[in-house]
Formats: structure tokens, sequence, C-alpha cells
């Protein structure tokens, strides 16, 4: 089933009298369990395609599908509506609320999910000690690692229950050590609980891990290829 | 209820800058607060001033009497079947009094001093309970209604050379044409603060000029002392409609100026509040809209999870409230502080300054406040509204924030 469709995305930036073709004529189907990776150097349109299949940006031309929805014609509210009940974002440099704990973090979308409070526990505390965040759950971001922030984004991004992971470089501010073991932990998600992902990167690891690697290059794809298990 | 947590939290993040501001913001409070309050003392004195030692808050005396005074024109010492139900209970006190002119002497035969004075007979009891006369006293003391004890002014005292303990002789004539005369005793002397007053005046017991000037059980008018004299008007009125015997005037018709300054001042307080706190909304905004700024990333990142527009709107706006009515509430908990301090205990600045007349009353030298409760609540609520106000724009721009652009800048 295809979690993410586009149609010919096509997105156009005006930079003085020259028109930047971020992303020209983009058609790609994501489906429900995958963990794919677009990659391609930098200024390729990985993140701008991300950013349009999250509902962040707005095509140019072309469509975007998203659990069967068309996303063009929604308006801001309704595209933030989608991200909170439909995407989970996990961006390069963590993003999490510095004046939240790591827990409130995670808590807070399933507040402004209407999520009963009697729920939260039950919901969040399970994901910390999946992700190995159980002792950390009262610090607050600047008290922990980039490891750990990012482990915390990750949860953040799961615990809503989503359609889909989008996650933007997520690798890219992080040791290498740190790197290896944030990826493993994704992708035992998505083997072991189905949480699709879609990466932007250019970190081999990431690449070597994911099951799909779309390449990009000059805002097209260039190569779309599935590994074999 | 996170939201309130996050603005809670947020505003702490910058410690120094929130401290500051905050500071700065509850500095104004106060001071607005304690201004209003000391222009309400400066009115309520002068309003006093003007009701209190002379014609009360409502002046009752015989149709015309008040325009063209006269010794025969005299009503009935009592009065209290005249006056409705509904007005005696906004009744403070009455206060009777006789008026007249007479000649005072002083002196021996051979050094003979004598001037003219206007006399005032009052009943000494109502007036320790209503009126400020007995606090004008600078030497001796106030009547104790012995017939023939006699207060005079400092002026007038003067003139004549008397002191305490000197012997007055009274000559008038009384309302039957018989000639009124007595030898009287200075109990006291008094200084209102008003020259022209105390070089003319003498005060005496009622029952002893009632005697003297053929005037038995009648009096010239009834000063009513109210509960709230901003009522005197309606009063009034209320009195002249349910009886036509007597003429009933409100002090605002006896000081048309100090009326007419009551009547703008509403204006003038709202004016006040207006010029403090557009300075304060420059300071407050300033801050308000620099840590949006710093923060437009972070918006960007709620919006990319989640977090719709109107939400964040609230968290900005919940910033901007929390810190203006914490503000608010403890710039006007000062500010009040201050002023019932002021109120019980005026400071007197009389060593510095004069007091002057002006428009039939006198504003004495007196650092006096009134804490009420509109200029209380009118800083306190424009505070708040500072709070909407200053989150305007951020809001506004929030609006117009395009996630995408503000997640590539940060």
């Amino acid at each position: 089933m295809s979690i993410v469709s586009t149609t010919d995305l096509k997105r156009v930036y005006e930079s003085g009298a020259t028109e930047v073709k971020a992303v020209n004529g983009v058609s790609l189907s994501i489906e429900a369990g995958e963990f794919a990776v677009l990659a391609g150097p930098s200024g390729s349109g990985k993140t701008t395609l991300l950013n349009l299949i999250g509902g962040l940006d707005r095509p140019t031309d072309g469509s975007v599908h998203l659990d069967g929805e068309l996303l063009n014609d929604k308006s801001d509210d309704e595209l933030t509506r989608a991200r909170l009940f439909k995407i989970g974002f996990i961006f390069q440099a963590y993003n999490l609320v510095p004046v939240l704990s790591a827990y409130e973090n995670v808590q807070f979308i399933l507040q402004i999910q209407g999520v009963p409070d009697s729920k939260h526990e039950e919901r969040i505390m399970p994901l910390f000690e999946e992700l190995g965040l159980s002792g950390l759950a009262h610090r607050r971001p600047g008290e922990l690692s980039g490891g750990q922030q990012q482990r915390v984004a990750v949860a953040r991004a799961i615990v809503g229950h989503p359609s889909i992971i989008l996650a933007d470089e997520p690798t890219a501010n992080l040791d290498s050590e740190s790197a290896v073991a944030l990826l493993n932990l994704m992708h035992r998600l998505n083997l072991e609980q189905k949480v699709t992902f879609l990466f932007s990167s250019h970190d081999k690891k990431v690449i070597d891990i994911a099951q799909r690697v779309i390449s990009m290059r000059d805002g097209k794809i260039c190569d779309d290829h599935k590994k074999t298990q | 209820m996170m939201i309130l947590r996050i603005a809670w939290r947020n505003l702490w993040r910058n410690r120094r800058r929130t401290q500051l501001t905050m500071g700065a913001m509850i500095f104004s409070c106060a001071m607005l607060v304690f201004s209003l309050g000391y222009y309400d003392g400066f009115l309520w004195s002068l309003i006093n001033n003007a009701t209190e030692k002379e014609n009360g808050h409502v002046f009752i005396a015989l149709p015309g009497y008040y325009a063209s005074p006269t010794l025969e024109d005299a009503c009935p010492e009592a009065i209290s079947s005249q006056i409705p139900e509904n007005v005696k209970s906004e009744i403070k006190g009455v206060c009777p009094r006789l008026q007249a002119y007479a000649l005072l002497s002083c002196g021996t035969e051979e050094e003979n001093r004598t001037q003219p004075g206007q006399i005032i007979a009052v009943d000494y009891q109502a007036e320790l309970a209503n009126s400020k006369l007995a606090g004008d006293i600078v030497k001796g003391d106030f009547l104790t209604g012995d017939a023939r004890e006699i207060l005079l002014g400092q002026g007038l005292a003067r003139k004549i050379r008397a002191d305490i303990g000197s012997e007055i002789i009274f000559f008038s004539s009384a309302a039957d044409g018989s000639i009124a005369s007595e030898i009287l005793l200075v109990k006291g002397i008094f200084s209102s603060g008003e020259n022209m007053r105390d070089s003319s005046l003498a005060i005496m017991n009622l029952k002893a000029a009632q005697r003297l000037l053929a005037l038995e059980e009648r009096v010239h008018s009834h000063r009513l002392f109210l509960r709230n004299p901003m009522q005197a008007e309606e009063i009034a009125s209320r009195l002249n409609a349910a009886q036509k015997s007597l003429e009933a005037t409100p002090w605002q018709s006896i000081f048309p100026q100090i009326a007419d300054i009551l009547k703008i001042w509403l204006g003038v307080q709202l004016f006040t509040v207006a010029i403090y706190y557009a300075a304060m909304a420059l300071i407050t905004f300033n801050t308000m809209y620099m840590a949006f700024l710093e923060r437009m990333h972070e918006f960007a990142v709620m919006q990319a999870i989640g977090l719709t527009r109107g939400l964040l709107a609230m968290l900005i706006l919940c910033e901007s409230i929390i810190m203006a009515t914490a503000s608010g509430i403890i710039g006007t908990a000062i500010g009040a502080g201050a002023n019932v301090v002021l109120f019980y205990h005026p400071i007197d600045l009389s060593r510095w300054m004069e007091s002057i007349t002006w428009g039939g009353s006198s504003i004495q030298p007196i650092l006096f406040c009134v804490p009420s409760l509109l200029s209380n609540l009118l800083p306190l609520l424009a505070m708040i509204l500072l709070g909407f106000a200053v989150a305007a724009l951020p809001t506004w721009r929030l609006y117009r924030l395009k996630p995408v652009e503000a997640l590539r800048e940060g």
C-alpha cells in the first residue's frame, strides 16, 4: 500500500532573474514498511523533496498524496494537522523544544493530538525503554548528548503513530558511533514495528542500511533501487 | 497546559532580559497607581477643603439665602422631618450654623481695639464629628459648649491683640432689632491657611449665638455631610423635590471650578495611563519581538511537528500576558500599598511649600493619596491589555511565517 506518492512533482525557486529547479518532475511512491533513503550530493533536491512530501513546502507543479489524500489542496492549518497525525519529523539539528524535558518533548505530541493524559506514560515509557532513554526522561535537551537528543527526536517522531517518518540528514550532526547506534535503532523499529522511514542523506552509513536507495541529482531521480535482503 | 508550561519556561530562558523588562513594567505600573492615587488624593483634598470647613456637601437654607444671606432669613433648627428617608441613609452628619456680623473689641477703655468680624455659630459636637474646623486650632482649644467661649482667626486675633483667655466684647444687632452684646473669652485661635478668612472670622457656640441674636431654635443653614460627596447633586435634587420650604445647594454649584475638574477627571486619568504605557509598550514590545525573532526557527519546528499557528499564537500571547499580568499585579500591589500608607499617614510638606487658594478651596502642601478601585484597576487592566497589544505584531509575523524558510535559515 502506498503511503506517499508524488506525480511529476516540481519546485522552482526564483533567485533574482534566475530560476532554480530544486525538484524537477519527481514521481515517486513509498510503500508502507519501507526503509528508504533519498541519496545524493548537496543541492540535489533531497531536502526540498522531503519538505514537499511533509507538507512544509508547496509544489510549483505536480501532486503529493499522503495516505491517499492530496496535499496540494490543503490549507496551511490542514497541512499542520496532517503532519501532526500522519508524519513524524526527525531533523538534522534534533530541534527539541529546549525548555521541555525529554519526556515532555515527546508528551507534547500526544497532548496536541488530544490523547488523554492517562495514556501518556504507557505510550512514552516503553518507547523510552526501547530507545535507551529511561534514565534521561527528566533531562532537558541541553543536558543530553547529540545522540541522546536525536533518540528523543525519534521518540517524538514515532510516539504519535504516524504513517511515515521523514528524517532529514538525521546522522549529520552525530559522531560515527552514535550515528550507527541511531540507525540500528531506527532499523529495528522498522523491522519490528513496521514503521515506515524515508531519509534524506548522503551519509554512506544510512545508504548502506537502507532497503531502498533513491538517488537524486539536479532535482531529478537518477536511480531508484531496492536492495535484496 | 503544555503551552502554558512552555510559555512560562520560555520567559526564564533569558532570565536577565525578562527581569529587566518586568522590572520596568512593575515600576511603571506602581508609579501609575501611585500617581492616580495622588491625583485622587489631591482632588479629594480640594473637595474636602472646600466643603468640610464651610458649606458641607449640601447646603440647606431658606430659598434665596445662599445667594443673598440676611440675619432674619433663618430656618428651623430641626429639619429631620423634611428630609426624605432615601436621603437620610446617605447622610453622614448635619452641622447647623448661624452666621452674623459683629464688632469684636479687646482691651481696656484706654486702649480699645475693635474690628468688624464675621461670626459663625456652630454646634461644636456636630462640627467635631463632621467638619475640619477643630483641626485648624493652632493655639488653645476648640469649643466645648460653654456659652462664653469664642475662637478667633489668627489674623483677627493679631489685629485686636487678643490671646487665649482674653475678654472679647461682642456687639451686634439681633434679628428682632434689639442690641446683642456679650463678653466672651478667647478659647482658641485658628488658622485655616486662608489669610482673608483668618483675619475676619470668629466662631462661637450655636446656643449662645441663638440667644444673643434672638434666633432661638433657628439657624441660617444646615450643612449636610454625605457618605459619598460625589452624590451631592443627586441628594440636593431629591431634597428639593421632596419639599419647597428649604433650598438644597450641592457643593458642585458652590464650587463650579472644582466640579468642572471632576467632569474631565476620568479623561485625565485615561490620558495619564496612555502616556505611561505608550513608553512601556515600546520597551515590552522590544523584548517580545526580540524573543520572537530569536525563536523563528523553533516556531518553524513546532509547526513542522504539528503545532497549528493558532496554538503558536496562543504561546506567544501567553508569554506576553503572563509577563504583563504578573508585572501588573506586583506593580499594583506596590503602588496601592504606597497609596494606603499615604492615606493613613500623609506627609506634611508645609516646611517647604505654602498652601494655595484656588477655586474657592485651598490646596494644602500635603502628600496625600487616596487608594481607589479605579486607580488600582485601571493600570492593571491597561497592563494586561498591553500584554495583548505587544503580542500582536509577533503573532501577525507568525501567521506569515513559512516554516520551510525558517527551517532553512535556522
